[in-house]
């Protein structure tokens, strides 16, 4: 009986060591950092200014590369105004895109993206905000953003 | 030791008794005499089942379920009764033919001194982790009144093993061993709870003022629950029966600085005869909650773990964070030698603001959040939970059975700024703006029956018989849209069987099947010119669930259990894992559902050491969860204009780690403890973590008492260090989240004023304002810290 005991506790010692010990997973592939997005720019062709007519075209410029194991899969391009009623509703949006079969970008780990977005004569003037989210195969997703004046 | 120095003269005392009762036996003979009495616990509660025997006779009795008991025909002379309990100190009482020996009160005092600052455990508890080879805790009002938190589960964290997934500061769901959510199970008094289970972002519906004691099991409950009890379950249990002619009560208050905190409850309890009633009402209202220092708040896509480009500088309070709660209980019964029976009826509201991080962002919607700080403004939820409980217990001999029937109805109401995207639902918007910008309205029915029969004639074999039925409807109403209304039926039944092979040796074991009907209705899109047409066909899905489950105890010296238990236990998927369709709008993200996915099925191994030498209290209880089949929710590459799209999806899954505490007590003055708790969570088909993984993390405290004053008695003063390390393991678009250290000191005694004694408990909370996050908190993810320094102070009078 004395030896069972023994026995027991050793036996449970051990799987309380098993239990405790040990965290570290065997095979380290990085699935969760997010990619970055970097160098973003909205603005004119050349970017030397953010300020644009009515009626042309705002270009926007980033790049993007994975941190992470895995592959880039899509992005998202939103450019909306911030009405004065506060209302989310009342947003006027020149562009709310998503990109998931842009050649130069999904199954890449680096992309340069360059869009050309028109800005409609009726547009409110004023400041807009240029929102870009990235997402990776795994899910990961980046947000990054920039401002674009609207003006006559 | 005051118990040890009664030990000394019990000897004589016994002798001399003899002698007594020698000489006066042969001066009378053929008379008799009778005593009654009743059997009360140091609180005044009546115990039942306690021996009263005789001293070296055979002759004796057992207290009734009010703790009366009766003695006939005892021979004129002097008698020593020794009154015995489980878990109590043995008591003697002398009596004799002269005095007088009717309606006697006898007090039991608890077996050991209990000063723990984290656990304080009830010794019928302490009975019950002897004997079950699950991880069982039994939680007392004591337990309950010295870590009194904001809500139920933020008290109850400081249990090893036990942790609270916080929505601000007014709710809380439960997560045992790193499984939440669907996976737990919260009962009053077997009777699950479903309105909570609708998001990780609904706490539970239940007014803590009103719990006496619950019981905790971590780890695998399947077998006395059902499905969802994979994880663990709080169970709360009913209050005591007052004594005959008790009219008893007590009025608490409640004051916090860091959300300007105001609470105050009453409860009465009262019996005449074999009726008697219970009620407590409860109001508690709370400002948004502050954080350590000024900041700037960045304002990320919730979803998001990249860097945060909202900029916003917000100071130190956390906006619409405020709330309220209001509840009312009434328990009204009736207590009979055959057992008792009474109605319970819970009433909870909660009406909570929640963080806009939205709004925000735009300048005007900014400064009216932060104008007030007590207003709730949308987004907001509310949820009103009512349920009516009818619960007799039939005692028959060493047998019992008990029936539960149950009502609730849980509406959770979720407002929020409605958008129209393509201008074909204005009719729909006016109308749900006029309802308070109803967003969504999950409005759902269920009916619960259960009959336990416990079967304890058999000497060293206890038999428990269980049946479970329940019934569920879900109706939907609002602007949008997230999980289908449906109908879900199931019925169970189970046994559970111990036996002890020895005084060392219990076995554990049972079986349960069950099986469910689900049918959920097809949900169309009000507005086809955006999305899919169908957000989810209609389904009918019967499933069936078995659990069974083997362990054994072993009892080597008085003090000291070796537990290991192996179970199988299961879950039916959720309305929102079968048919979710939608933003699940605090969340930040879209769900999605599949009506093709299978039930969890996890087999789980637990083990447990509790010993206790000298003064020191060990328990150790490691656990391993491998789940054949676990449901999760996994980010997708897909993005749509409301959010990221999430899948619900199945995997291989692996949890394991364990819970140690220890408690030490110096000279019942000085009591230190000491509780480490760790959960390593995989998924196993990805070969990735799990998200909301609680992380490794340990507490310390001590506390010392005072001798007491006339005026102060009960005093002591603590403090509790609290450590938790690096969250890493984490999963795409969960934030990692660093290590903190926290704080906390607290003050407390008995004053008596004009002869009421009250209870006065003052505490700070993060005494450092260290400024630090919880992993597992609902406003992580959009970056926001825990709250910072709070001075709190309850005081209870009770009349």
């Amino acid at each position: 009986m004395m030896f069972n005991v023994t026995k027991f506790t050793r036996l449970f010692l051990m799987a309380l060591t098993i239990t405790f010990v040990s965290c570290d997973k065997d095979d380290d592939q990085d699935t969760t950092t997010p990619p970055e997005i970097y160098e973003l720019a909205a603005g004119s062709h050349d970017q030397s200014t953010n300020e644009i007519e009515k009626g042309g075209e705002v270009v926007v410029d980033f790049k993007v590369r994975s941190l992470n194991d895995g592959l880039l899969q899509a992005y998202n391009i939103e450019i909306h105004n911030h009405p004065e009623s506060g209302n989310p509703e009342d947003e006027y949006l020149l562009i709310d895109d998503f990109f998931d079969n842009d050649p130069t970008f999904k199954g890449t780990r680096n992309a340069t993206v360059h869009k050309h977005i028109a800005i409609p004569g009726d547009a409110p003037l004023g400041e807009y905000h240029v929102e870009v989210v990235v997402i990776d195969e795994f899910g990961n997703t980046a947000e990054e953003e920039s401002l674009v004046f609207v003006v006559e | 030791m005051i118990y040890r120095s009664k030990h000394i003269f019990f000897p004589f005392i016994a002798v001399a008794l003899l002698f007594i009762s020698t000489y006066t036996y042969s001066g009378k003979n053929n008379c008799f005499f009778e005593v009654t009495g009743i059997v009360v616990d140091h609180n005044d509660v009546p115990l039942p089942g306690v021996t009263i025997r005789l001293k070296d006779e055979t002759q004796g009795a057992v207290s009734d379920v009010n703790g009366e008991f009766a003695l006939c025909n005892l021979l004129c002379c002097k008698h020593e009764l020794i009154i015995s309990y489980v878990g109590y100190e043995t008591s003697s009482l002398e009596v004799s033919p002269s005095q007088n020996t009717s309606r006697i009160k006898v007090s039991l005092s608890p077996a050991s001194y209990e000063l723990s600052q984290v656990e304080v455990v009830s010794n019928r508890g302490d009975q019950q982790r002897r004997i079950e080879s699950i991880s069982v805790n039994r939680v007392q009002g004591d337990f309950l009144e010295q870590n009194r938190s904001g809500s139920l589960m933020q008290t109850l964290r400081a249990l090893p093993g036990v942790n609270s997934m916080d929505i601000g500061s007014g709710i809380s769901k439960p997560m045992i061993r790193g499984l939440g959510y669907y996976r737990v199970v919260f009962a009053q008094n077997g009777i699950k709870q479903t309105g909570q289970l609708w998001s990780s972002h609904t706490g539970l519906s239940v007014d803590q003022q009103n719990i006496q004691q619950l019981e905790i099991i971590k780890g695998p409950a399947s077998l006395r629950f059902g499905s969802d009890a994979i994880g663990g379950v709080i169970n709360t249990l009913p209050a005591d029966i007052p004594q005959k002619g008790a009219i008893e009560g007590e009025i608490s208050f409640t004051g916090q600085t860091n959300t300007s905190w105001l609470g105050a409850s009453a409860n009465a309890a009262s019996r005449k005869g074999d009726f008697y009633f219970h009620t407590t009402v409860t109001h508690n209202n709370f400002e948004d909650f502050r954080v350590p220092y000024t900041d700037v708040f960045l304002l990320p896509r919730p979803v998001s773990a990249a860097q945060a480009t909202h900029e916003v500088e917000l100071g130190e309070t956390v906006p619409n964070t405020a709330g309220m709660e209001n509840a009312l209980s009434l328990v009204a019964g009736i207590v009979k030698p055959w057992g008792n029976s009474y109605i319970d009826f819970n009433y909870h509201y909660t009406k909570t603001g929640f963080f806009d991080w939205i709004g925000l962002q735009h300048d005007d919607k900014r400064e009216v959040h932060m104008a007030d700080t007590r207003d709730i403004k949308t987004p907001s939820q509310e949820v009103e939970n009512f349920n009516i409980n009818h619960f007799t217990n039939l005692y028959m001999g060493d047998n019992k059975m008990e029936v539960a029937l149950g009502y609730q109805h849980n509406i959770s109401s979720e407002h929020a700024p409605l958008t129209d995207r393509t201008g074909n639902r204005a009719a729909d918007i006016t109308h749900y703006r006029n309802l308070n910008n109803l967003e969504l309205k999950l409005d759902l029915h269920s009916i619960t029956a259960n009959v336990l029969y416990s079967l304890r004639q058999v000497e060293n074999h206890t038999f428990d018989f269980i049946i479970n039925t329940a019934y569920e409807k879900n109706f939907t109403d609002g602007y949008s849209h997230i999980v289908p209304e449906y109908e879900k039926k199931s019925a169970g039944v189970g046994a559970i069987y111990q036996y002890s092979i020895s005084p060392q040796w219990i076995i554990n074991s049972g079986a349960r099947l069950d099986l469910h009907n689900f049918q959920m209705q097809e949900t169309l899109n009000p507005d086809p010119a955006f999305g899919d047409s169908i957000f989810n066909p209609e389904i009918k899905k019967n499933y069936t669930g078995t659990s069974f489950s083997v362990g054994f105890n072993y009892l080597p010296y008085e003090k000291t259990v070796i537990k290991l238990h192996v179970g199988k236990s299961y879950r039916i998927p959720s309305a929102y894992e079968l048919g979710a369709y939608g933003l699940h709008r605090h969340e930040g993200r879209f769900e999605r559902g599949d009506t093709s996915i299978d039930p969890e099925q996890a087999w789980q191994l637990d083990a447990g050491l509790e010993t206790e030498w000298h003064n020191l209290h060990l328990v150790l209880s490691p656990f391993l969860n491998y789940f054949t089949n676990y449901l999760y929710l996994n980010p997708t590459a897909d993005l749509r204009p409301e959010g990221q799209v999430y899948e619900y999806q199945q995997t291989e899954a692996l949890l394991y780690g364990g819970e140690i505490s220890m408690d030490y007590d110096y000279k019942e003055r000085l009591n230190l403890l000491a509780g480490v708790e760790y959960v390593y969570a995989m998924n196993l088909d990805l070969n990735a973590y799990l998200p909301f993984t609680p992380p490794l993390s340990a507490i310390t405290g001590a506390k010392f008492s005072f001798r007491g004053s006339n005026t102060f008695t009960k005093s002591a003063i603590g403090a509790e260090g609290v450590w938790a390390a690096a969250q890493n393991y984490t999963v795409p678009n969960e934030l990692k989240t660093p290590g903190y250290v926290l704080v906390n000191a607290n003050a407390q005694s008995r004053v008596e004023i004009l002869g009421r004694e009250m209870m006065v408990r003052f505490e700070v909370r993060n005494v450092f304002n260290q400024r630090y996050f919880n992993h597992i908190s609902f406003y992580r993810r959009m970056r926001i810290p825990e709250p910072g320094r709070d001075f709190r102070l309850f005081v209870n009078i009770p009349f």
